[in-house]
Formats: structure tokens, C-alpha cells, sequence
């Protein structure tokens, strides 16, 4: 008979301590790096808690007079709280605890253990500082305001707020690790993605219209009227989302108790929707199927293919990682979410004030936008497909083809995505010449940003298995948060570079006729061509000198 | 190895371990396990053989609880590995193929882990780490994190951490691939004696001396399907080879002709 006690009872200690060590403790190398990623992580956390004090304590003070206007404002910021944390877990991609699940799905563990564990886990990391910021501040601003109860609330709010934003979290975390299998799951759940981001800020807006009156003209430029007539209707539901729930409870009053259930059963229900999504995953083996007749005929292609362009070095890495970048999941999941931009721009173009109606501004902020979903491939380039790196540094390639392979892939997808901003503003009366100009600026944007990303990925080669393919990375928080902030470095970088270019577009674009608008992109292109092959020849000399730390690194794990 | 009660692992009368009764996955149109019917019974060294994608690994996984067949059902030791999960894991240990290691704990951290998820209090398996390291030859680096271990080393403390809870069922998955000559005979040994005293092994590995050496009766899996089961002997009867032929001619003349035809002529010309 085997020892091992068959009702696993009693883990949840056992499996705490390994998200501890698993999360905070440093690799052998680098670790100072890990060590400033993490400290960079609390020290952030612990300025945007002091930031979210400030705000619901002048919230709850300025409103004291005003208990509906105070409730209102209270449970709309935390409802953008939960967007803010799930914007810093997106960047950093993981900013609490976390292990790789799937290790341990062999062991007598259940899933309400390893689900409350890395619930413990998160709420125990620094990401909660920001959330018991606001709670606080909403028990200050209580108290001065004279509404003790208000103040008492504020703890079963903060904790209440905690349990239902890191569910939903780990919710979307396991729902992403499905994609991997399930290509159609992954593009539906970027579409309900995109759709719940719009209906958010539609929700924003009408209470917006709420606090402004049906009046103000800014709300009707915002929002369609039937829209917000129908938004109206879904407004007593929107104190039961998750993260709303919590400071909807503070307001109290006679909906104390039903506010209270419901908050409830959103963590119950939100619990239940983890468990069974990571039984899902328990049960789904991780089995690839095998080959099948048809890859192999797509092999032979590409073989025929290679003869005419054999000649070009990059070319047979452009081809591997355009394929492999294709089929992965979460990439083109990020990509989708781009569907959603343009919705930002009109409502951002609708502003009555001139400085988002400008071109310059649209095309700046979708080129941001795209880079920010690129981002997290690109500044980490190498990390790519990591598995089949040993076989490319063991072959007498250039390492500059390797790179320029590489970027040659992501800068395809990036075109093919910018397709669909372009077009939608085509769509909405963009002259040809202007849009033409818009695609020049953004092929110089992106060459740059590889550019840099090439230098990052070989100075700094981390193994990150990106959100979906596992369930965490086996790198530390640190680290991860680290990488999160590097690569918003790298697009700072980018737009210093690009500076010249993006002055002269402000500069000319009102006065120059659509014609030269398009010369001066051209000159951009030409401009951040040459800067991205200085910087190709950088990296690739430097990756040449580097190479057994970037093997050691990213083939042998952190 | 610490002591252990008198015949702890003592068989059971001749009980089933596992059966599979229809078992078929499919993975869209591919079908990776195809009406796999076997039983195993307690005590047995079972070797399970087939050719890359055959199908044995989706087998393993099924078996553990891993992955949910199309299909069919799974008995393990009369239990149903997904109605009642915990009991079958807890009687159960693998060493899967992908070695799923949390490579920044220790050698000895990973068995300590292992063992309490397992629910052994944590003096028992910190004791237990200690011998299993030392049986296992890491006794030296069991204070390094995994991410420096050998593929070898990485492999002996996978299998430390499937059998640190004495379970009645080893699920083996090319387990022996990397390790060092002299671990191997050691571990061999253990298995051998842990197969004597009554605890069942499914042992799925390429190596066909190995598999010939150590199990007493095996399954040869081709694209999801059994092409030959039983003993040597039992096989060599029924496919009609000679009395000295190998467990390698008898793998070749159920499955097919060896690959490796004119296809790649260029390499040897």
C-alpha cells in the first residue's frame, strides 16, 4: 500500500511555500537582476498605493455631502482599479505569485487547493498595495467625512475587492492556457475581450452622461444616444462587477445585504469558474497530436521554396519564425485585441478638444498601441521558439540572418494587424496620401523598435514561456516585472530615436499638402531603415560574443 | 532507503492494476489511441513498446488521469482515475516523458515537495529525500537548484519524486533515457526488487534490451493499436519467429519493415 495519504487533505501549506520560493527566489545568475526587478516592483506598487490613497480619500472628502455622488465615484474607481491591476499584470505579465500549474496535476492535489493557493499567493504580493491604498483612503475619507460605517466597511470591501480581481485574474490566466489547443476558443475569447473592453468605456460614458446631465454636448459626441439609452438600462447591474462589487458593498444603506450576497456569489461563482477551468486543463494532457500527411506536404513547399530564395540568408528564418509566430496562440490573440483600437480613437478624435482630433495624434497612438501588443515577442525575440535556438547557434549562419529573419517575421504581422487601424480610418474619410503616409511612419516606427529590441533580447536573454503556453512563467516576479519595465524602455527608446521624424510630421502636417506629407515619410523610411541596420549590425556583433550566455540562458532555463 | 514495515509492499492476491477496456483518442481526425483493450496485472513488470507517436504516451496520460479519452474506460486498481482522482494518484507515481521539474527548487527541495504533496508529514520526507538522493547518486547535488542538472540527473530525481511515497503503481515513460551506466544498474535493481514485492511497474521505453531484461510481459503499440501482447515466448509463437529471436525482431516484425529505405540514398553514397 502506498503511503501517500489518498484524501488530499492539508497541501495548501505545502503548496504555498513553493509559490513563495518559486515566485521570489533569484537565479543562480543574474540574480541581482531578479533582485532589482523585484524591489523595482514593491517600491512601484507601494507609490501607486499612496497614489490610490490620495484619490478615494479626496473622493470620499470632496463628496461628503453627497453620499449617492461618494458611492458612485467609489465603486466606479475601483472598478477602474481592477482595470489598472489587470493592465499591470498584462505588462509585467505577472505581477503577484504564480507556478506552472500543469507540474503538479500528477500529484494527489485538487484544484480547490492549487486554485486557493495561488489566490493566497497573489493577494499576498505586492500588486495588492494599490487596492489596500483605495480601501484605505475610502476608510479616512469616511471617517473625516463623518460616515463611520463607511470607514468600518472598508476592510471586508478591500478584501472582498482582492478575492474577486485576482479570480478573475487567474480565470483569464487558465481560459489562455486553453488556447493553446483551441484556436477558435482563443479568437472568441479575444473578440468577448475587445467587446468588454468597448462596453466598459461606453459604460464610463454614461456615467459620465450621469454626472454631467443628458445635457452636456461632450456626451453626446461620445456616446450614440440609443446607445446610451441602452447602456442605461445595464447601469444597475454595474456596482455587481468584479472589483465594483467591493466598494458598491461600502455604500451600504438599505442594499447592504442583497449587495453583500452578491458580492459573494461573484467570488463563489468566479471560484467555481477557476476550478473548472483548471480541471480542464488537469485532464487535458498537454498532448500534441501527431504529424499528420499534410504537414509533410506543406515541408516539401517550403523546400521548393527555399531553392529560389536560398540566396537571401534571412530568408529561411523568416519563413520558420512567420510560421511558428502564426500558430502561436497568443500572439495573434494579442494582435486581435487591436480590433478594438479604432473605437479609442473615435472616441478620442470626438473630444472637442484639438489635441486628440489631429492625425498625428491617431497615427502615434495606434503605433503605440501595436507596439505595446508586439512588445512582449519582440523585446524578447530569442526567447521565441527557445527550443529550437541550441540548432540555429550550432549552424554556420550570420547571426545578423538570424535577427534580421526574425525581425523580417515580426514586422510582417505587424503590417498585416496595421491593416486594420488604416483601414478602418480609410474607411472614415482619410485621404489615400495620408493613410499612404500613416503606413511609412509606422514601417520606420517598427524597423527602429526591432532594432532595439534586437539589442535587448541579447543583453538581456530571459526564457519566458509567454502567458498560454504555460500557466506561468518559471522566471521570477522580479524578473518578469523587470522585463515588464525594459520593455517600455525600449519603446521610450524608440520614440527618442524616431524623434526627428515625429517632429517634422507635427510640424508639416497641417500645412503640407498631402504629396509632400508622403515624401516626408518616405525620408522617415529611409531614416529608420538605416538607423535599424546600424543597430542589426550592433546586435548581431554583440550576439556573436554572447553566445554561450544566451545558449546557457535560454536553452537550459532560468 | 529508510525502513519499511514489514511487507508493506506485499502483492495483492493477483488483482488487476490497470485495464483498458475500448480506450480510444482522438485528437481531431487523428486518431492517437485506438481501442486499446489490456489488462496488467499487480505485481507485473510491464513493458509497453511502439514506435515514435504509437500512441504510448497519450496512453500513460490517460492512465494517470492526465488527459480524458474519446472514448472507452480506465481501471485503476477498480478505480476510475477520473471519478476519483486523488485515490488513484495517491496510489499511483509517474515519471513522464516531459520531466515536469520546478527547475529553481533544490534536488532535495523537489523530493521534499513531492513527498508532502503526497502527504507525507515533513520529517518522513525530508528523511526520505535524503535516502533517495543517495540511491539515486545525487547525494553531492541535492543542495543544487535543478536548472543545473544534467538531462540524466534531471530524469533520477523525477524518479525519486514518483516513488517517495512507496506507490503501488510506477508509471514509467522512457524513463532511463540520459542516465549514467552505473545509476542505471543501481535503479534497475530497486525496480526489480520493488516488482518482487509486489508493486506494479508500466514501463514504456524504445530500449529493447532493457524491456527484454526487466519486464515479464509486454505490449507492442503501432498507431494506436496492440499488433502483439504477452511474453516473449507467448510472442514469438504467434508471429512465427524462431526461438532465439529477439524482442528487436519481434518489435520489427509486428510493427513493419524497419525504415530507412532509398529515401535518404544521398547519405551514403
Amino acid at each position: 500500500m502506498a503511503d501517500g495519504v489518498t484524501a488530499a487533505r492539508g497541501r495548501l501549506g505545502v503548496l504555498l511555500r513553493l509559490h513563495f520560493l518559486l515566485t521570489w527566489r533569484p537565479r543562480k545568475q543574474g540574480g541581482a537582476a531578479d533582485w532589482a526587478g523585484g524591489l523595482l516592483l514593491v517600491l512601484l506598487s507601494g507609490f501607486a498605493g499612496l497614489m490610490a490613497f490620495g484619490v478615494s480619500l479626496g473622493i470620499t472628502m470632496s463628496a461628503a455631502g453627497q453620499p449617492a455622488a461618494q458611492d458612485l465615484s467609489l465603486w466606479a474607481g475601483a472598478g477602474v482599479l481592477l482595470l489598472f491591476y489587470i493592465l499591470m499584470g498584462s505588462l509585467a505579465e505577472t505581477v503577484a505569485g504564480g507556478i506552472d500549474l500543469s507540474f503538479l496535476f500528477h500529484y494527489p492535489v485538487t484544484q480547490r487547493d492549487m486554485v486557493l493557493s495561488e489566490l493566497i499567493a497573489r493577494i499576498a504580493g505586492p500588486a495588492s498595495l494599490p487596492a489596500l491604498g483605495f480601501f484605505a483612503g475610502c476608510a479616512a475619507g469616511g471617517l473625516w467625512a463623518g460616515r463611520p460605517a463607511l470607514a468600518l466597511a472598508a476592510l471586508p470591501a478591500l478584501l472582498i475587492w482582492l478575492v474577486q480581481a485576482n479570480l478573475l485574474m487567474m480565470a483569464l490566466d487558465y481560459a489562455l492556457f486553453h488556447i493553446r489547443r483551441s484556436r477558435r476558443f482563443g479568437e472568441a475569447l479575444a473578440l468577448a475581450g475587445s467587446a468588454l473592453l468597448i462596453g466598459l468605456i461606453i459604460l464610463q460614458n454614461i456615467m459620465v452622461h450621469y454626472s454631467t446631465g443628458p445635457s452636456s454636448p461632450r456626451t453626446a459626441l461620445w456616446v450614440p444616444d440609443w446607445l446610451s439609452a441602452a447602456g442605461r438600462l445595464l447601469v444597475p447591474l454595474a456596482p455587481l462587477l468584479p472589483g465594483a462589487s467591493a466598494a458598491s458593498w461600502i455604500a451600504g444603506g438599505w442594499a447592504l445585504i442583497p449587495r453583500a450576497g452578491m458580492a459573494g456569489a461573484l467570488i463563489v461563482g468566479l471560484f467555481a469558474a477557476d476550478r473548472l477551468l483548471l480541471l480542464r486543463l488537469a485532464q487535458s494532457g498537454g498532448v500534441e497530436p501527431g504529424r499528420r500527411p499534410k504537414d509533410r506536404a506543406v515541408d516539401r513547399t517550403m523546400a521548393r521554396e527555399w531553392k529560389w530564395a536560398g540566396r537571401f540568408l534571412p530568408w529561411p528564418f523568416f519563413v520558420k519564425d512567420l510560421r511558428y509566430m502564426a500558430r502561436d496562440p497568443l500572439l495573434r490573440t494579442s494582435l486581435l485585441s487591436i480590433v478594438a483600437f479604432p473605437f479609442f480613437v473615435v472616441i478620442m478624435a470626438s473630444e472637442p478638444s484639438g489635441l486628440f482630433a489631429g492625425a498625428w495624434f491617431q497615427h502615434s497612438g495606434f503605433l503605440l498601441f501595436l507596439l505595446l501588443a508586439l512588445s512582449r515577442f519582440a523585446t524578447n525575440n530569442l526567447a521565441i521558439e527557445r527550443s529550437g535556438l541550441g540548432q540555429v547557434l550550432g549552424s554556420p549562419v550570420p547571426r545578423w540572418a538570424v535577427l534580421a529573419g526574425k525581425n523580417m517575421a515580426l514586422m510582417a504581422l505587424f503590417l498585416c494587424v496595421l491593416v486594420v487601424p488604416i483601414g478602418f480610418f480609410v474607411w472614415k474619410g482619410m485621404p489615400p496620401a495620408e493613410a499612404g503616409a500613416a503606413v511609412l511612419t509606422a514601417i520606420a516606427t517598427g524597423a527602429v523598435y526591432l532594432g532595439l529590441a534586437n539589442l535587448m533580447a541579447v543583453l538581456m536573454p530571459v526564457p519566458v514561456a509567454p502567458r498560454g503556453r504555460r500557466l506561468m512563467p518559471q522566471v521570477s516576479g522580479g524578473m518578469m516585472f523587470l522585463l515588464g519595465l525594459l520593455n517600455i524602455v525600449v519603446l521610450a527608446a524608440t520614440e527618442v530615436a524616431l524623434f526627428p521624424l515625429l517632429l517634422g510630421r507635427l510640424a508639416f502636417s497641417d500645412a503640407l499638402s498631402p504629396a509632400p506629407g508622403l515624401l516626408l515619410a518616405l525620408a522617415g523610411v529611409l531614416y529608420g531603415l538605416v538607423l535599424y541596420l546600424l543597430l542589426l549590425a550592433w546586435a548581431s556583433r554583440l550576439m556573436e560574443r554572447r553566445e554561450s550566455a544566451i545558449y546557457e540562458a535560454l536553452v537550459r532555463g532560468g | 532507503m529508510d525502513e519499511h514495515p514489514e511487507g508493506a509492499w506485499a502483492p495483492r492476491a493477483n488483482g488487476e492494476a490497470v485495464r483498458f477496456d475500448g480506450l480510444t483518442r482522438r485528437f481531431g481526425d487523428h486518431v492517437a489511441v485506438n481501442g486499446l483493450t489490456l489488462t496488467v496485472n499487480e505485481g507485473e513488470f510491464f513493458g509497453f513498446l511502439g514506435p515514435n507517436g504509437a500512441g504510448k504516451s497519450t496512453t500513460i496520460k490517460m492512465a494517470t488521469g492526465l488527459l480524458r479519452p474519446t472514448s472507452g474506460s480506465i481501471r485503476v486498481f477498480g478505480l476510475d482515475p477520473f471519478a476519483r482522482p486523488m485515490d488513484v494518484k495517491g496510489r499511483t507515481g509517474l515519471v513522464p516523458e516531459e520531466l515536469a521539474l520546478y527547475e529553481r527548487l533544490t534536488g532535495f527541495e523537489a523530493l521534499t515537495f513531492a513527498g508532502r504533496l503526497y502527504g507525507l508529514d515533513e520529517m518522513t520526507a525530508k528523511h526520505r529525500a535524503v535516502d533517495l538522493l543517495a540511491w539515486l547518486g545525487l547525494e553531492e547535488d541535492g543542495g543544487k537548484l535543478i536548472v543545473d542538472y544534467s538531462t540524466g540527473m534531471k530524469k533520477k530525481t523525477a524518479l525519486g519524486c514518483a516513488v517517495i511515497h512507496r506507490p503501488r503503481l510506477l508509471f514509467l515513460d522512457e524513463p532511463f533515457s540520459g542516465i549514467d551506466p552505473l545509476a542505471l544498474k543501481g535503479i534497475k535493481e530497486v525496480l526489480q526488487q520493488m516488482v518482487r514485492e509486489g508493486v506494479t511497474i508500466f514501463f514504456s521505453s524504445h530500449v529493447m534490451e532493457l524491456v527484454e531484461r526487466l519486464c515479464t510481459r509486454v505490449a507492442i503499440l503501432h498507431r494506436g493499436e496492440i499488433h502483439a501482447l504477452g511474453t516473449l515466448a507467448e510472442m514469438r509463437t504467434t508471429l512465427g519467429l524462431a526461438d532465439d529471436a529477439t524482442l528487436e525482431d519481434v518489435f520489427v516484425k509486428a510493427v513493419g519493415e524497419p525504415l530507412g529505405g532509398d529515401e535518404a540514398a544521398w547519405l551514403t553514397e
